[in-house]
């Protein structure tokens, strides 16, 4: 086991095939803890692609090493549009959309075994953008959209129950278009302010606005390093947001991205953002291209100056890019 | 001020005498001092000779020699360390690297273990194809072509 948890996990379904030992040992929590203690976790893409002919959506796992993508078999097609969360080593969706109806249905999926478990359904059929976060084993559900009852909702990952958590500032007349949560967290952009709640700050949080934040437009964005960082697939540009000193600010020097995007996703490993795009469907033969790149961004005088290091074309085909999560394991 | 040294026995009866502080650092060594205080040599049921020689040059290499002030500092530099290590573990065939990592387990000399834990990962297993992994584990197939099939295409990549 010890000299396993050294092995990076793209290697992990190879090795699976060695003997049924290495494919139990590949898939055990022992096995991941070790990694965890030994500073051997590292971070793993987990893409959602839909079918444009279907509703629902696939998860994939994507090896950065050499670009490969590969369906997870073991986990069944999920409602598309769910809203997602990354607690540990597990991904929880909560809701999305099954059958064209909204479903208030939720699992979670175990990144170290790639099974998928039935957890209890939450109050109401939901799905789409509600701001999601995490603190102290409960996960916080901005459930604003509810007209007679705007409240966070939560869920204790330990206990694996729901339960009322306080008001929520945004209401139902308010509509939020982009969030984010990291740290105990949610940072939130609505039609009328931005909002940053505080979860660990008793039961319904401590909640600040923040016009400067909403100022500029932003769906989903990740945060590193105290900045909250969001592209613009329209203008093509990068923007991150200095949460300490409260500016917005364009990253400078970026060459090399793909463009033509209509969709982008970013998220986060380590010290440098991933962004995925995905290009104008091709007409004549309805194909798109997948596009992942690493970016490394450095502030110097003042200025956000921006690295790409790597841009590679990951796949073409006729998928959507849906969601896009990096676990740590 | 002399330096106190310990004997070491290996499993086929080769004795080996090394000083204090490069004994131990291994944890298990200690713990054998107190319980077997009647009798000066260490007995090491478990190491071969061969081994343990292996296990007696890289412990002499990262012994930490204390220096007058009391504090500590390494004999030498961890460039020159990490180039050694690397160059003590290319040296060795695959029988004698097995064998150490399992002396490093039972003497519990952490960095050692890593070190071979390592090596292992980096050189045995990372990037090998099933097949090599089998090979040089000595692991028996023990899937019937049936379940290999359903593993390998549930671990198979869809796109290239």
């Amino acid at each position: 086991m010890d000299c396993i948890a050294r092995v990076p996990r793209c290697y992990y379904p190879t090795l699976s095939l060695v003997s049924k030992y290495f494919r139990s040992l590949v898939a055990s929590p022992e096995l991941y803890a070790r990694r965890s203690l030994l500073g051997c976790a590292e971070y793993c893409f987990y893409l959602g692609f839909s079918d444009r002919s279907s509703s629902y959506m696939s998860w994939y796992t994507f090896r950065s090493t050499d670009k490969c993508l590969a369906r997870i078999q073991s986990i069944p097609c999920v409602p598309i549009h769910s809203i997602c969360v990354v607690v540990g080593s597990n991904i929880y969706m909560i809701g999305g959309v099954d059958n064209r109806k909204a479903t208030p249905d939720v699992s979670v999926i175990s990144c170290v075994s790639h099974k998928c478990e039935i957890l209890p359904r939450f109050r109401r059929n939901v799905a789409g953008r509600l701001p999601i976060g995490f603190f102290d084993r409960k996960i916080y559900l901005i459930d604003y959209y509810d007209d007679h009852d705007p409240r966070i909702m939560v869920f204790d990952t330990e206990s694996r129950t729901w339960g009322l958590g306080g008001r929520s500032k945004v209401e139902a007349e308010d509509r939020v278009v982009g969030c984010v949560g990291m740290s105990g967290k949610i940072y939130m952009t609505t039609t009328k302010n931005g909002y940053i709640c505080h979860l660990n700050e008793g039961e319904g949080g401590a909640w600040e606005t923040d016009e400067i934040m909403n100022s500029e437009q932003w769906i989903d964005p990740c945060i590193l390093d105290d900045m909250l960082y969001s592209y613009d697939e329209y203008k093509n540009s990068l923007c991150g947001f200095d949460l300490k000193l409260r500016c917005w600010k364009k990253v400078k020097g970026l060459k090399g991205l793909p463009q033509n995007c209509f969709c982008t996703r970013i998220t986060c490993c380590g010290s440098k953002l991933v962004v995925f795009f995905q290009t104008e469907f091709d007409l004549s033969s309805g194909k798109t291209e997948i596009w992942c790149a690493e970016i490394a961004v450095e502030k110097h005088a003042g200025e956000l100056l921006g690295n790409v290091e790597r841009c590679d074309m990951v796949l073409v085909h006729r998928f959507d890019l849906i969601e896009c999560l990096a676990v740590k394991i | 001020m002399s330096k106190k040294n310990i004997v070491l026995k290996s499993s086929n009866g080769i004795i080996f005498e090394v000083e204090e502080a490069v004994a131990l650092q291994s944890e298990t060594i200690p713990y054998m001092i107190e319980d077997d205080c009647a009798n000066d040599t260490i007995p090491l049921a478990n190491v071969t000779g061969d081994i343990l020689a292996l296990v007696i040059e890289y412990c002499k290499k990262h012994v930490v020699v204390a220096d007058g002030d009391g504090g500590g500092s390494s004999s030498s530099s961890q460039e020159d360390l990490k180039n050694w290590d690397a160059q003590f573990m290319n040296d060795l065939d695959q029988s004698k690297i097995f064998n150490l990592l399992l002396a490093a387990d039972f003497l519990n000399i952490k960095t050692l273990f890593d070190l071979t834990c390592q090596f292992v990962a980096d050189t045995m297993i990372k990037g090998k194809s099933v097949e090599e992994v089998r090979r040089t584990l000595n692991i028996e197939k023990d899937y019937t072509s049936e379940e290999e099939a359903k593993a390998r295409q549930e671990n198979e990549w869809a796109f290239k």
